[in-house]
């Protein structure tokens, strides 16, 4: 059983504010959804500062007008505009570790984005929602830019960088938890207050309105009990991800919605990943040792 | 010193290929836990920096009450007193009566985790009253965790497995619960012997094709699950640490090891007691000083000569092996003065996957 703060509440700007909310969202982290910069500057006496965690939403030329909100959470701005001169402006302030710099997945540009923020030594991330929502071509020459140039200097473009840190061993995250769908982690609320595993998961697996949201009973009912059996039913079951070499990286995550998706793609990119890992650390080892 | 206690000779499983199945089980009385305990302590008085790692086995030791593993806690204080922490205590189990009250009288019992065989093919395990023993097995898994006791899984191999190698490591690699696998070969004891498991018994090629599908699974996942004997021949070959590898390949286990029997019987290690062969006499008649002065042992003790200047005596590999487990020898050629059935698998593996990344350690080599 997780403890009551072992949640990251992923909540609209409004809700985490609204009387009477305050009191169900006590003693989680917050991840505060904005969409309206203004009014984050407008509720800031009513947010509850000491418990938000990170921030999504603004774009990196808010990021600039709320100076005096920098140091108060984890920021995910998005980079909108491909305006270069505008970038190098804001790089100085968007340089610090808790600025991840998003770039749609279908943004045109994305590939010259993440590139020069890279160059800049910005934190960069495509948002990961849905198994379709990224371009796989994409992903796999982030993956082999990742490695290559991490080989010797620190390169920071999510999922990528989180996929090679698992492929090492440093974490055991995989693409649950890259999409903010770790079920023992994460609950995201809708505008209405509706709550659930995430945005993709609201009429599949709804944990009932925020307001009325009791932790315990919520870990006894059935969404969530689907949710969080179904990596010991893919052992249990001798399903085709339990015995697939892309686990590690995607848990069964892919086929979870959609138990006959066809992930043989996504398979060969994390597969290729996890090799190149392997040869590296089998590599290292060797040399170690001789 | 490791002592193989079997607990009983009982078991709620059906594994098909159980080696230690017996017709009449029998369980372990507070007498001879008492004498086994007292013998610890005698080996833990005589060596001051010595330890003793107790594996209970069986059959199945849970089956076993609550109320004994209270008393042998006890019995542990009684005979141990100050030395108790000289005492590893691990089990080797099915893990499918782990209940919550059971983990929590074996708590002050255990200071090392339940080795617990699984297996991927669920025809092979089962039950008795033909119930799937996964079920019970994950259940209990969480038992374990929730009670902090940590758990490795033994795999036997078989027939099925070595066709399906690449799936089963990538399986136990995979799995969530399982951080250690160790897999031994089957071989043809107890239930083993019957003719129904003639299809899942493995030849020394299979083993060795095994093994070396192992290893080529071993190297892209970058030397990294702990999964035995694979970790095992790395750490003798890659690292030069051969004293890591497992009782059978080290060649001393004359030296080192004891399987006693529910009713106090002595033998070498588990795997004697379920061949009941080479008896050494029980622990009401023998100290550790006659134990040591054996004629069992002497004879098991003279293999590794009669071996290094006979069958083995040209092979390169011998730091690596020591001609395998003396019980292996005996069921295939009624002798332990023989190599196992293994050999020639071994050999293959040996060539074709730790040549390649050096020459072996000599005969008799040390730890670097
Ligand atoms: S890549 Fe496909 S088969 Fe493999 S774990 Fe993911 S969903 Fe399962
Ligand atoms: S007889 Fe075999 S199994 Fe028993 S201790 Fe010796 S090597 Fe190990
Ligand atoms: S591989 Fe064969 S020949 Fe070499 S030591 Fe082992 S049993 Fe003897």
């Amino acid at each position: 059983m997780m403890h009551v703060n072992d949640y990251t509440l992923n909540v609209p700007l409004p809700l985490a504010v609204a009387r009477g909310q305050a009191a169900t969202t006590d003693g989680h982290a917050l991840h505060l959804r904005v969409e309206d910069t203004g009014a984050l500057v407008k509720a800031n006496d009513a947010i509850p500062w000491q418990r938000v965690w990170e921030i999504t939403g603004p774009t990196i030329e808010d990021f600039a007008l709320l100076t005096a909100y920098h140091d108060r959470a984890r920021w995910n701005l998005w980079w909108k505009r491909f305006d270069v001169g505008r970038l190098l402006d804001l790089a100085p302030s968007l340089r610090r570790r808790t600025v991840t710099v998003l770039v749609a997945p279908d943004d045109p540009d994305l590939h010259e984005k993440l590139l020069l923020g890279d160059s800049l030594s910005l934190r960069m991330a495509v948002p990961l929602t849905d198994p379709d929502s990224q371009n796989l071509e994409e992903l796999n020459r982030v993956i082999s830019y990742v490695l290559i140039t991490g080989a010797t200097r620190p390169v920071h473009m999510d999922p990528v960088s989180s996929m090679v840190a698992t492929a090492m061993g440093h974490q055991d995250l995989t693409l649950w938890d890259f999409a903010d769908e770790n079920v023992h982690r994460n609950l995201f609320v809708d505008d209405a207050g509706q709550v659930s595993l995430s945005a993709r998961h609201l009429t599949t697996h709804p944990y009932g309105p925020l307001g009325e949201l009791n932790l315990e009973d919520m870990e006894r009912g059935t969404s969530y009990q689907r949710l969080s059996s179904y990596a010991q039913e893919l052992f249990v079951s001798r399903s085709e991800c339990a015995t697939c070499r892309a686990y590690p990286l995607c848990g069964g995550w892919l086929r979870y919605v959609d138990r006959g998706y066809d992930c043989e793609v996504w398979h060969l990119v994390l597969t290729a990943l996890l090799e190149a890992v392997g040869a590296t650390e089998r590599t290292r080892k060797l040399t170690r040792h001789r | 010193m490791v002592i193989i206690l079997k607990m009983t000779t009982a078991c709620n499983g059906t594994c098909v290929y159980c080696s230690a199945y017996k017709e009449k089980p029998q369980h372990l009385s507070v007498e001879v836990a008492r004498r086994v305990l007292g013998l610890a302590a005698e080996y833990l008085r005589a060596d001051r920096r010595g330890h003793v790692n107790l594996i209970l086995h069986g059959g199945e030791p849970l089956i076993l009450s609550r109320r004994f593993y209270a008393t042998f806690d006890k019995l542990m204080d009684e005979q141990l007193g100050a030395l108790r922490p000289r005492l590893n205590v691990a089990m080797q189990s099915n893990l499918t009566l782990l209940t919550p009250a059971k983990a929590a009288a074996l708590g002050p019992v255990l200071t090392r985790p339940i080795g617990t065989s699984y297996d991927l093919y669920p025809e092979v395990r089962s039950i008795r009253g033909n119930r799937s023993l996964d079920e019970r097995w994950y259940r209990a898994m969480h038992v374990a965790r929730e009670a902090n006791i940590d758990t490795g899984v033994v795999y036997v191999v078989h027939r099925k497995a070595v066709r399906d190698t690449e799936k089963v490591w990538t399986f136990f690699r995979n799995h969530p619960d399982i951080s250690s696998v160790r897999f031994n070969p089957l071989y043809a004891e107890g239930r083993g012997k019957c003719d129904e498991v003639a299809d899942l018994i493995i030849t020394a090629e299979q083993w060795g094709e095994f093994l070396i599908r192992g290893w080529r699974m071993y190297e892209l996942d970058g030397f990294r699950p702990s999964f035995a004997p694979f970790s095992e021949f790395f750490a003798a070959h890659i690292r030069r640490e051969p004293r890591r590898m497992s009782c059978a390949h080290k060649g001393r286990c004359h030296d080192t090891h004891l399987g006693i029997d529910p009713d106090g019987s002595i033998y070498n290690c588990g795997r004697w007691s379920d061949t009941q062969e080479l008896c050494y006499g029980t622990v009401f008649d023998l100290g550790i000083e006659e134990i040591e002065q054996s004629p069992v042992r002497r004879k098991l003790g003279e293999r590794q000569k009669v071996l290094s200047e006979g069958p083995c005596k040209d092979c390169q590999w011998w730091a690596y092996c020591h001609g395998g487990c003396p019980n292996d020898a005996y069921l295939e050629h009624g002798t332990v003065d023989a190599p196992t059935r293994w050999c020639a698998g071994t050999l293959a593996f040996f060539e074709q996957c730790l040549r390649p990344l050096g020459d072996p350690i000599g005969r008799g080599s040390r730890d670097r």
